[in-house]
């Protein structure tokens, strides 16, 4: 049986500094207590972004790590994508062009990715031996 | 050193005579909004130590014009050098203040030579001035083999009614039709900030006349006076340390990337094919890669794009005043002696194990209120992992 948990994608403010990554912090930190939370944050509308941003955000992917759960990025802003790139962060995360790519990317795990390989017929692929 | 190579560092003196009656005129800007960074016009960022307009006005003395002046339509950056005379006008009365001093020049000279900058381009003034004399025309432009055509001009004293012309169409009017004069020296059009970098990349390749301002420590490292580069950074060829730099513990300088004078570079942080400009100090624990970072901006040639950088941790300025800064070294120093001799004494006890660490919370966000999660590895650390290949 397949049981599937909500992906939720978040959108990030236009400023994250020191004061504004705090009350960001506040507003998902019920999402980070989940179990197993599924989370896409939007950075499409990043126009200031600093390194208390940054550590916010990786203090949310540790988070979401610690609960078996992950954070993906989404829709980098060119200023936001700038940022992670000065500050090492971007190559933390898994980053996507839209946050309906990164909500899908959660289920691109077993049984999905199967399918997606060998829609036909539905079912594990046969090993290279069984197949010879 | 050998005889080639001093001959190529020396200046050419062999079109001095042909220049002698020459004054020349260099305009600086004149396109609003244009070849420019930061609100400064990329002629008048330094490059390798010296900024395109100081190279240009070496050339034109090397080359024995009798008077060079100078108009930009941005504050110029000080010292000056004596070798020219240097005005600033506004944007809007730009080009009739240039007009105004080429008919003062043509009073005093056979013709004028005009420049804007604008683009770096290694023309021979000599040979240009001798086929305009020749050719009897009013006007000289100088273009490149595919007649792309250049901002340099050399006017006749005589024809200051066609200068006038010129100028008050911003060297742009079409209908002004000059004679051309074809160079097959490099040329780097310096519209864009992606072209700065591509000129620091074709005079460490030799491709460009542009020397760097420094001396060349080890081959291919070029350090100005007064760099302090700390024992545990790198600086890898081809490479430039401008004067009064300073890098920091762990800092990587690499892939042909320039940190002009003043600038300063914060442990850990790599440089990598980048230009980091004047007064500019990039923080720590930083990857700026294919990017030109200075008053508080980065243009990143990967993404095309410009954006400012409002964190001084991040990217910030240095003093520009020598005493300011020599203040500012002392107040850090008294800052940090406490704090060490603190440390020294009464330092608590480390984290014990690295899950400690990995646990807390950030210091900038301060305490989150999260309660981590109590995970137990013991079962995993017993397990041995196997990597299977194939059908092993």
């Amino acid at each position: 049986m397949e049981t599937s948990r909500p992906v939720i994608v978040k959108r990030v403010p236009e400023s994250l500094n020191l004061r504004q990554a705090r009350v960001f912090l506040e507003e998902v930190r019920p999402l980070l207590e989940h179990d197993r939370p599924q989370l896409v944050f939007d950075l499409s509308l990043v126009r200031r972004l600093d390194a208390a941003g940054v550590e916010m955000l990786l203090f949310c992917m540790k988070e979401a790590a610690r609960r078996d759960g992950d954070l993906k990025l989404a829709s980098l802003s060119p200023h936001a994508r700038v940022v992670m790139d000065l500050t090492r962060a971007g190559r933390l995360f898994e980053m996507f062009a839209t946050s309906a790519e990164a909500a899908r990317s959660f289920s691109g795990y077993l049984p999905n990715m199967v399918r997606q390989f060998y829609p036909e017929s539905e079912a594990e692929p046969k090993s290279g031996r069984e197949a010879a | 050193m050998d005889l080639d190579a001093r001959n190529q560092q020396a200046p050419d003196f062999s079109g001095i005579s042909s220049l002698r009656g020459v004054r020349a005129l260099v305009l600086v800007g004149g396109r609003p909004g244009v070849e420019r960074f930061g609100e400064m016009p990329l002629a008048l960022l330094d490059i390798l130590g010296r900024s395109v307009l100081l190279r240009t006005i070496d050339r034109l003395r090397a080359a024995g014009v009798a008077e060079i002046a100078v108009l930009s339509d941005t504050e110029l950056p000080s010292p000056r050098p004596n070798t020219a005379r240097f005005s600033v006008t506004l944007p809007k009365g730009f080009w009739e203040e240039a007009l105004q001093h080429v008919r003062r020049l043509a009073r005093q000279s056979e013709c004028v030579l005009l420049l804007r900058l604008g683009s770096w381009a290694e023309v021979d003034y000599a040979a240009m001035v001798t086929q305009h004399r020749r050719s009897g025309a009013p006007l000289t432009q100088a273009c490149l083999p595919d007649l792309q055509e250049l901002d340099v001009f050399v006017i006749s004293s005589s024809s200051v009614a066609e200068a006038a012309a010129l100028l008050r169409g911003e060297l742009r009017d079409q209908r002004i039709a000059p004679a051309l004069h074809e160079t097959s020296g490099y040329v780097n059009p310096m519209k864009e900030p992606a072209d700065l970098r591509k000129l620091v990349l074709d005079s460490f390749a030799g491709e460009a006349a542009v020397s760097p301002w420094g001396n060349e420590l080890r081959p291919g490292v070029w350090m100005g006076f007064g760099a302090r580069v700390h024992r545990d950074a790198r600086i890898v060829a081809p490479a430039f340390v401008g004067a009064f730099c300073d890098v920091h513990s762990g800092a990587v300088v690499t892939r042909g990337s320039s940190l002009e004078h003043h600038s300063e570079l914060d442990c850990a942080t790599v440089v990598e094919s980048s230009s980091v400009l004047p007064y500019t100090r990039v923080g720590a624990g930083l990857d700026v890669e294919q990017s030109i970072v200075g008053f508080r901006q980065v243009h990143s040639m990967q993404h095309q794009i410009t954006v400012d950088i409002e964190d001084p941790h991040l990217i910030g300025a240095t003093r520009q005043s020598l005493s300011v800064r020599a203040v500012s070294g002392v107040n850090r120093l008294l800052a940090f002696l406490p704090t060490a001799v603190w440390k020294l004494f009464f330092t608590p006890e480390q984290a014990s194990s690295a899950s400690e660490g990995i646990g807390a919370s950030a210091p900038v966000l301060g305490d989150t209120g999260l309660t981590p999660i109590q995970t137990e590895t013991k079962a995993y650390r017993e397990m041995a992992t196997v990597r299977r290949y194939g059908d092993e």
